[in-house]
């Protein structure tokens, strides 16, 4: 039971980065790298003024928020003006920059030895218990934040969105501002992954620059390719697959120490097989080119 | 009182002077075409006025505002609406939502879309009724939901044409709207630019290589060779001159496109 309950966690906080990644890759079409290291942002403030303040859940979340949505902003204003590759190599950049930080400025992160001891989470003076309390508590977030997701892109704002996607200069010369509407789109999407963030760490209760690396931007892209970009379905479905796909390998009764090799191996190939079948995902409407 | 003045354009890349010194003003509610063989800069000038390029040098003026110092979106706002020469749709949406994209609401802010205020709330269906009423209008009726890149090419070309009407533009840019269109489609493009201007009051500046078309709708027409407008007048005086045109752009040019 407990181990369930550890795995639907874990499926939660995906689909709320997956979901926002859906946000800014699916519909806004931006490729960013620097989605995982701004779940990091968000993470890190809400962790430190949990620690150093002992502030609850909401103050620290709103710290997150804030804290996580000026980076973003910085980073919108450096890249979005840049074409497609140099987006990427921008948000790669922007990326390495918060990960070196949370390694060297030890006053505040604790540097490569982490920051531990994050207290579970509490919400107006009421104890979050680890386990399936949590879980109920991230279910409703993430149901939130995929609602408020889906208002969103249902609105014009989610053609316009995908207007730009599709081609920027006819959607410049039919009234959008290009550049504005992605600079908000990828400020409400490092919300989501603000949120995402504090949630994860009050779950592992400990925070280390390694948890917010490039692989972990690369799995969120994975999930969002798997399950299918520019929907709600997927960015549930593609997270439950790969953080479900591994577990059930070892039920199948492979182990011993080869196992993670096989895993990683299967993995690749069902990513692959996957990009060249259904390049759209299993519920996507639109292949991320 | 001109709603369109365009005062001595130029416009070149490195040593390639692509305009020189264009100067031409546009009545409200009229059609004006701009003719010229291709490489002559018409595209060109359209893509200045829609501040897509920014010109070397001189000025564009639509009712009282200056539009070469703003930004392409900017000028969209002004109102002016531009089509393409290629139809350029967004394949990966419906015909309704390509439509719909022409349209600037409260709702393109995510508050107002988070929100969904009453305000918002109504002119966001009233936009959808508009937009309906214009795919309808042009055959696209019954293909609202499908993907638009599932349409034929001239379909997709009256779906950028919704696109830009959705925007309610006073001025319509429209780069050689009848090319790859049938008789019957043009016949039908002509009798809605018509009616946009006569019962709309919508001014329409017209690049066109079907001579045809020119001549028979056009209030004001502008030969641009190389970059400078050689001749200007009426489409009756046009007309008149149709050995020029025929020396600069030789008599394929006269016959319609096929």
């Amino acid at each position: 039971m407990g181990y369930l309950v550890t795995l639907l966690t874990i499926i939660c906080i995906y689909t709320m980065l997956t979901a926002s990644m859906d946000l800014i890759l699916g519909y806004a079409g931006l490729f960013s790298f620097v989605h995982a290291a701004l779940c990091g942002v968000g993470a890190y403030s809400a962790a430190f003024v949990m620690l150093k303040l002992g502030w609850g859940f909401v103050p620290s979340a709103l710290v997150a928020f804030a804290a996580t949505a000026l980076v973003a902003q910085a980073t919108a204003m450096i890249t979005v003006r840049l074409d497609e590759h140099y987006f990427i190599l921008g948000t790669f950049c922007v990326g390495n920059v918060i990960l070196s930080i949370f390694e060297n400025w030890t006053d505040v992160t604790n540097g490569t030895s982490g920051l531990y001891g994050i207290p579970v989470a509490s919400l107006f003076g009421w104890t979050i218990a680890p386990g399936a309390p949590y879980l109920v508590f991230c279910v409703a977030l993430t149901a939130m934040v995929l609602a408020v997701k889906w208002r969103l892109v249902s609105a014009p704002f989610g053609i316009a969105l995908q207007a730009i996607r599709e081609d920027e200069i006819v959607a410049a010369v039919l009234g959008h501002h290009v550049r504005h509407v992605r600079t908000v789109v990828f400020v409400i999407g490092a919300a989501m992954t603000a949120l995402a963030g504090v949630l994860l760490a009050c779950y592992l209760r400990y925070l280390d620059p390694t948890s917010f690396d490039f692989p972990f931007t690369i799995l969120i892209w994975a999930a969002l390719f798997v399950g299918g970009s520019v929907g709600t379905v997927g960015t549930v479905v593609g997270p439950a697959i790969l953080v479900l796909f591994p577990e059930a390998l070892r039920f199948v009764g492979l182990s011993g120490p080869h196992v993670a090799n096989v895993q990683q191996a299967l993995y690749g190939i069902l990513l692959i097989l996957l990009m060249m079948f259904r390049p759209q995902g299993f519920f996507g409407h639109h292949s991320v080119r | 009182m001109p709603i369109l003045e365009v005062k001595s354009l130029d416009l070149s890349f490195g040593g390639l002077r692509v305009l020189q010194n264009v100067s031409f003003a546009v009545e409200a509610r009229t059609i004006t075409s701009l003719v010229g063989p291709n490489g002559a800069g018409k595209t060109s000038v359209f893509n200045v006025i829609s501040r897509l390029l920014k010109p070397s040098g001189g000025e564009v003026w639509f009712d009282g505002t200056r539009l070469d110092t703003l930004r392409a979106d900017q000028v969209a706002r002004c109102g002016i609406g531009r089509m393409f020469q290629d139809p350029r749709i967004f394949a990966g949406l419906t015909v309704f939502e390509n439509a719909m994209s022409g349209t600037r609401l409260r709702a393109n802010h995510p508050w107002h879309a988070l929100v969904r205020d009453r305000a918002t709330r109504r002119e966001w269906d009233d936009a959808e009724v508009r937009v309906r009423a214009i795919l309808g209008d042009l055959g696209l009726g019954g293909r609202l939901d499908d993907k638009a890149e599932s349409l034929s090419f001239a379909e997709q070309r009256f779906l950028s044409f919704a696109r830009c009407l959705a925007a309610e533009p006073r001025l319509l840019l429209l780069d050689e709207p009848t090319v790859g269109l049938d008789g019957q489609s043009i016949g039908g493009l002509i009798e809605r630019m018509r009616r946009l201007v006569d019962r709309h009051g919508i001014t329409i500046i017209l690049v066109e290589h079907n001579m045809d078309v020119v001549l028979g709708i056009s209030d004001r027409v502008h030969l641009l060779v190389q970059g400078e407008v050689v001749a200007s007048g009426s489409a009756g005086e046009i007309r008149q001159h149709a050995k020029m045109i025929e020396a600069y752009l030789g008599d394929r040019y006269v016959a319609a496109d096929p």
